[in-house]
């Protein structure tokens, strides 16, 4: 009995490597990825920088609220100007309300309410496992390489290459590309911060594009922390009133 | 040396990314809003029927320059489920013909929020109904939108309303239902009826395979009933598609006869919108709208209206006497932002041209499809400062005499709007 043990361990011993490099998981690392980088349901204030080739930046700063996997709202608390405003994206709707229009309008995840390189499904980014599929997984020494396929045709980008700290399972660089391999623009995840309640993730997400050439869009977390929301609170009807959740 | 100047980089790059959220905590009151500056220059029609209604005792004038300056404030105040919110607007016109000023209480209201589920209202309160950009049909419970400025804040009425919200999983994700009670007394809510009452209004909105829809009715003492729908879909990340549908019973109104004389038309109405909203990869909006307005008159409606004006005008001139032309400014109907039956309407707006930030380049087209006479208005807005907002906008209004673009106040208007918010 004990040698029959032994030959099958053996057996699984020397096809140990194989068996690991077949068995990476694209999908099930892009789901951890998501988890690290914060909880289904939170609560974060942003600040979205975007900085012009003169050095001159203009700032905003966003209350965001996300519930499970197709649930996010986020809330303009400043500049004065856009001050009011807020966006919803429930699945792959999405709505702008602007308080002197004061009627929510679809607008579409392409589209950019702030200027700069981030566009609307930067700032309203839900997992990316929901919207993203992973195709293939190259197993470097230290990073995964992710290469995903968007899951439908109304996500913003058609493929993203998610470059994978191996030993954190946090994000370092997200090229975001059309289907046709075209780099639209790149995410570089740094500054790692302890948020607390055991959530340890890159504090800065820095966004360059090839469209956009020597400008440079940088977002900033803080208050990043686990928060369960009614669903209700997820809905065009309850976007003026986004401001009454913050504590 | 060096030492000190890695030092120093590295403490600068850490003040780059600095970032304190306690500075953005929640305070029970708060203030916001803006102060506007917009001086214009206007290319008149001094031949037009809506110059003279407006300027006959005026000395003509083939041209003007205005100004024109606006506050906008927000004030609310919280406390627990309570909110107070009040938006006064005041505005100050500097004119040759004549210079106004005016304070208007657009909103103010109190709010009870029982929970994410529940708001109820009480107080002045401006409803946006509809999903279209320029026209909105089914907006049963607003003051007019000008398809030329459909953003611009406007008065609401005194009503007292709720917002009940509910969600699901499966493809009815949301359901809300908003009745609304609006009175009707003397300077309460006037423009809805000259006699006293009760009007009542509600709302139905739901999202439902990931289509807004929204079912809307009013009807009360002082408006006939009236019942729509309207709804709102992205076809794909770029597309979307909008449309409104609205029935109105037992509408009334003065008309301009071709005798000369005016009486009231009593008639039923049914209004319709489509429109699309598409961003080219090249970051470029547009949004196209077709617009049956069955409240609209027709081309012999809209002539009988001019005739009745020029004779006015031209009794005024002979004897002095302006009742004619006061009566011919009574009717409301011809005064309107869309008085006509058929318009198309066209804006592209170019976001980051040329690579500079903040700069978005615009032009609208409202087309009257009848008379092919049509409103061009070029313009460019730039935002790039922090909380200033900059706008030049010029608007040419082209068409054949007797046309409905043709024969309004002016041919050609250039404004400039500098808005400073806080």
């Amino acid at each position: 009995m004990r040698t029959k043990a032994l030959f099958f361990l053996l057996i699984f011993v020397s096809f140990f490597p194989n068996l690991s490099a077949q068995d990476i998981n694209g999908d099930a690392i892009l789901a951890k990825v998501d988890r690290n980088l914060n909880p289904e349901s939170f609560e974060s204030y942003r600040k979205l920088v975007n900085i012009e080739p003169s050095g001159r930046t203009k700032e905003f700063v966003l209350y965001t609220i996300k519930k499970g996997k197709d649930k996010v709202a986020a809330l303009f608390l400043s500049p004065a100007s856009e001050k009011g405003r807020s966006t919803l994206r429930l699945e792959d709707n999405m709505w702008l309300y602007i308080p002197n229009v004061a009627k929510p309008i679809r607008i579409t995840s392409l589209q950019s309410v702030v200027g700069g390189v981030f566009n609307n499904a930067d700032i309203l980014r839900l997992d990316y496992a929901a919207e993203y599929s992973v195709e293939k997984t190259d197993d470097l020494e230290s990073e995964y390489v992710l290469h995903c396929q968007a899951r439908t045709a109304v996500v913003a980008y058609d493929r993203l290459t998610i470059r994978t700290d191996k030993k954190r399972l946090v994000p370092l660089q997200i090229d975001c590309l059309t289907e046709a391999g075209m780099l639209i623009k790149t995410l570089y995840f740094k500054e790692t911060k302890d948020f607390g309640g055991g959530i340890v993730r890159p504090s800065v997400i820095e966004t360059e594009s090839p469209l956009y050439k020597d400008y440079k869009s940088v977002m900033i977390f803080a208050g990043l922390k686990a928060r369960q929301f009614e669903d209700e609170v997820f809905t065009i009807t309850f976007m003026p009133q986004l401001d009454s959740l913050r504590r | 040396m060096l030492l000190f100047l890695l030092v120093g980089l590295a403490s600068g790059r850490a003040q780059e990314y600095e970032f304190d959220p306690e500075q953005f905590t929640r305070k029970p009151f708060s203030l916001d809003g803006y102060l506007e500056l917009k001086p214009s220059f206007y290319r008149l029609n001094p031949d037009s029927p809506f110059y003279k209604l407006s300027y006959y005792d005026q000395e003509p004038r083939k041209s003007v320059g205005e100004a024109y300056a606006a506050f906008l404030g927000d004030f609310s105040y919280r406390k627990g489920v309570f909110e107070a919110f009040l938006e006064p607007y005041a505005e100050y016109t500097l004119s040759p013909f004549e210079s106004t000023a005016g304070i208007e209480l657009f909103q103010g209201y109190l709010a009870l929020k029982l929970s994410p589920s529940l708001t109820v209202y009480a107080g002045k309160k401006t409803l946006r109904w509809g999903k279209g950009y320029a026209w909105s049909p089914v907006a049963f419970v607003e003051r007019p939108k000008n398809p030329s400025e459909p953003d611009l804040a406007r008065e609401g009425y005194w009503m007292l309303t709720a917002d009940y919200t509910k969600s699901f999983d499966g493809p009815l994700k949301t359901f809300s239902f908003s009745p609304v009670v609006i009175p009707v007394s003397g300077s309460l809510n006037g423009d809805l009826g000259r006699n006293g009452g009760l009007n009542f209004a509600a709302r139905i909105y739901v999202l439902f395979l990931a289509t807004d829809i929204d079912l809307v009715l009013s009807a009360g003492k002082t408006r006939p009933a009236r019942f729509g729908l309207d709804f709102s879909r992205n076809l794909r990340s770029n597309w979307e598609i909008h449309g409104e549908a609205a029935y109105y019973r037992d509408l009334k109104r003065q008309v301009a006869r071709p005798d000369g004389t005016t009486g009231t038309e009593e008639f039923n109405a049914a209004s319709f919108l489509v429109g699309l909203r598409f961003l080219s990869a090249a970051e470029t909006t547009y949004i196209l709208e077709y617009h049956r307005n069955g409240q609209g008159s027709n081309s012999s409606g809209i002539d009988a209206f001019y005739s009745f004006v020029d004779l006015a005008y031209e009794s005024y001139l002979e004897t002095g006497d302006d009742a004619r032309l006061i009566e011919a400014a009574g009717l409301g109907s011809y005064a309107g932002f869309s008085p006509m039956k058929d318009y198309g309407f066209l804006r592209i707006m170019q976001k980051d041209p040329f690579g500079i930030l903040y700069l978005n380049p615009a032009a609208t087209v409202i087309v009257n499809l009848a008379d092919g006479s049509a409103s061009w208005a070029p313009e460019v807005t730039y935002n790039g400062f922090t909380n200033w907002e900059l706008r030049l906008k010029a608007a040419v209004l082209t068409g054949g005499p007797g046309d409905e673009f043709r024969e309004k106040r002016n041919r050609f208007r250039l404004e400039f709007r500098l808005r400073r918010f806080f």
